[in-house]
């Protein structure tokens, strides 16, 4: 008999237990309460993730997608649009265009570095995760000041709110806004191009690449959602790893080099983006278990990547274990697009920031995180040093 | 079996026997190197099996596809024989293939 309740209080403080149990007893289970179908090991979730004939995208990707942007965004269409949509939007998430970056992220961080010199705590959510990284995401959306602090309104709530741990991630009426705020960004930028990604998209237009005005208002949408709710939670994660781990934090504040190795360590053991949800639009067997067509499936990259069958010792955190592949950033045609870009923008920040605050001290007793499914992460994180 | 030369990015070099009809991101996977990242698994969606060819290896490979050619394009460490190594299916005319691995961005 499974016990799975998404709303337990240790659910959510700790899912990683519920997870193995599902992939030893029932990889591939319907929960009788939701109907959906939860698939939770490396085989299930590589297979899901490679044949999107049977695990389409096409009714969204995350539990209850909105009207608004499915068939319009990336993670709610099936190739061979999409592939032709996401050559289109990976550009502007280039390497070359995040390194243009890089410096304005350095002086926000030395900003908020500056502002906290006379303290000794804070909350690492209020007070340093989120102004560095809507600071970056502003400089990626080429927003100014009053439109930054517009979007992080319209976000804030994001998997916040009280939809229950299966529930839509907004409420209806934000996604709407948040579409009127990115299309009178949209409409600015006709008026006056940046180099920022709205620009970029729109000089793809210009040239002839196949892309409405809605689409690129969606897609610019998930941006702000996953610069917001995936590294947003993301960076938090990975900073109470390395509190868990106080040897393997010495280890990068005397050898910073390895901390890309750190990133993508913390990305497999606690990944932000815990599960995303698939359409079965056939009928599947999987992990010898079938699944009828019209069901949703829910696709668990974080208990993927602690599957023993796979991952040596998986629930241990070792920022130098020999390469695993794992799903922190998803797999296949839906792998983030912003995987690279999150990595270069929490190395150049952790590089300073770990010095800054050395000897950390994360008071998780009076932390709250954040309860829907889909996500792993604080709403807020008292920290010392 | 086609012969690759993988060096590595601290200047190792690897003689391996690859397998034909694998891709050489698989093949360099395969032999046990694991500075090759390849995130997304060969989807073409990541860029980290970027691998740099020997000159004289260039013509031995099939050109790019548009797709792959954008992915580089974002690249910091591009250069003229810059290749996605999950986007080459090795052959055995490929034999002797000799390439890098580029740095991490
Ligand atoms: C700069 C920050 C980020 C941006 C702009 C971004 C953007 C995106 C976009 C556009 C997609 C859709 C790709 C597609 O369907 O083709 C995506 C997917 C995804 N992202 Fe990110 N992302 C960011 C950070 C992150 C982080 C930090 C994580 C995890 C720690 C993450 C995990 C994922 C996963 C798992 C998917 C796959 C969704 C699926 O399977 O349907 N992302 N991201
Ligand atoms: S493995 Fe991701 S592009 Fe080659």
């Amino acid at each position: 008999m499974i016990d799975f309740n998404p709303a337990d209080p240790a659910f959510v403080a700790d899912p990683y237990p519920t997870y193995r149990r599902l992939r030893d007893e029932a990889p591939v289970w319907q929960d009788p309460g939701s109907g959906l179908w939860l698939v939770t090991r490396f085989s299930g979730v590589e297979r899901a993730t490679a044949d999107y004939a049977a695990f389409s995208s096409s009714k969204g990707n995350v539990v209850q997608d909105s009207p608004t942007r499915v068939g319009k965004t990336l993670g709610s269409i099936d190739p061979p649009r999409h592939d032709e949509l996401r050559r289109i939007i990976q550009r502007g998430l280039g390497n070359a265009r995040i390194e243009a970056m890089l410096p304005g992220i350095r002086a926000e961080l030395a900003d908020c570095m500056e502002r906290l010199s006379e303290r000794r705590e804070c909350d690492f959510i209020a007070d340093i995760s989120q102004p560095i990284l809507f600071g970056a995401l502003g400089r990626m959306l080429g927003l100014d000041a009053a439109a930054a602090i517009r979007a992080t309104e319209l976000t804030k709530g994001l998997f916040h709110q009280d939809d229950g741990p299966l529930g839509s991630i907004l409420p209806p009426e934000t996604f709407q806004e948040i579409a009127r705020f990115l299309r009178d960004q949209l409409d600015n930028r006709k008026q006056e191009r940046g180099d920022d990604l709205i620009s970029v998209l729109l000089n793809a237009k210009e040239d002839g690449a196949p892309l409405s005005d809605e689409e690129i208002v969606a897609n610019v949408s998930t941006v702000l959602m996953a610069g917001n709710a995936s590294i947003g939670h993301f960076f938090p994660n990975v900073m109470h790893a390395l509190w868990c781990h106080p040897d393997q934090r010495r280890t990068l504040i005397e050898d910073p080099s390895r901390i890309p190795a750190a990133i993508d360590e913390a990305v497999r053991w606690d990944t932000s983006t815990q599960c995303f949800a698939r359409q079965v639009v056939q009928e599947v067997e999987i992990d010898g278990t079938r699944i009828p067509a019209d069901s949703r499936a829910i696709i668990f990259y974080a208990s993927a990547n602690r599957d023993e069958r796979v991952i040596p010792d998986p629930d241990r955190f070792d920022i130098n274990r020999a390469r695993v592949r794992h799903f922190g950033f998803g797999m296949g045609p839906h792998f983030c697009a912003g995987a690279n870009a999150a990595r270069m923008m929490l190395k150049e920040i952790m590089r300073e920031l770990l010095p800054f605050l050395g000897d950390y001290d994360l008071d998780t007793g009076r932390a709250k995180r954040v309860s829907h499914i889909m996500v792993r992460g604080f709403a807020n994180l008292p920290i010392s040093w | 079996m086609p012969k690759l030369t993988i060096v590595t990015r601290s200047g190792v070099e690897h003689e391996v026997e690859g397998v034909a009809g694998r891709s050489v991101m698989e093949n360099i996977r395969d032999a046990g190197i694991d500075e090759l990242q390849a995130l997304c698994g060969g989807s073409c969606a990541c860029a980290t099996c970027h691998v740099h060819l020997d000159p004289a290896s260039t013509g031995q490979v099939p050109a790019m596809e548009e797709d792959e050619q954008d992915l580089l394009e974002g690249s910091c460490h591009r250069t003229e024989t810059s290749r996605l190594s999950c986007q080459i299916r090795l052959t055995p005319a490929m034999s002797g293939l000799r390439l890098t691995i580029a740095p991490e961005e």
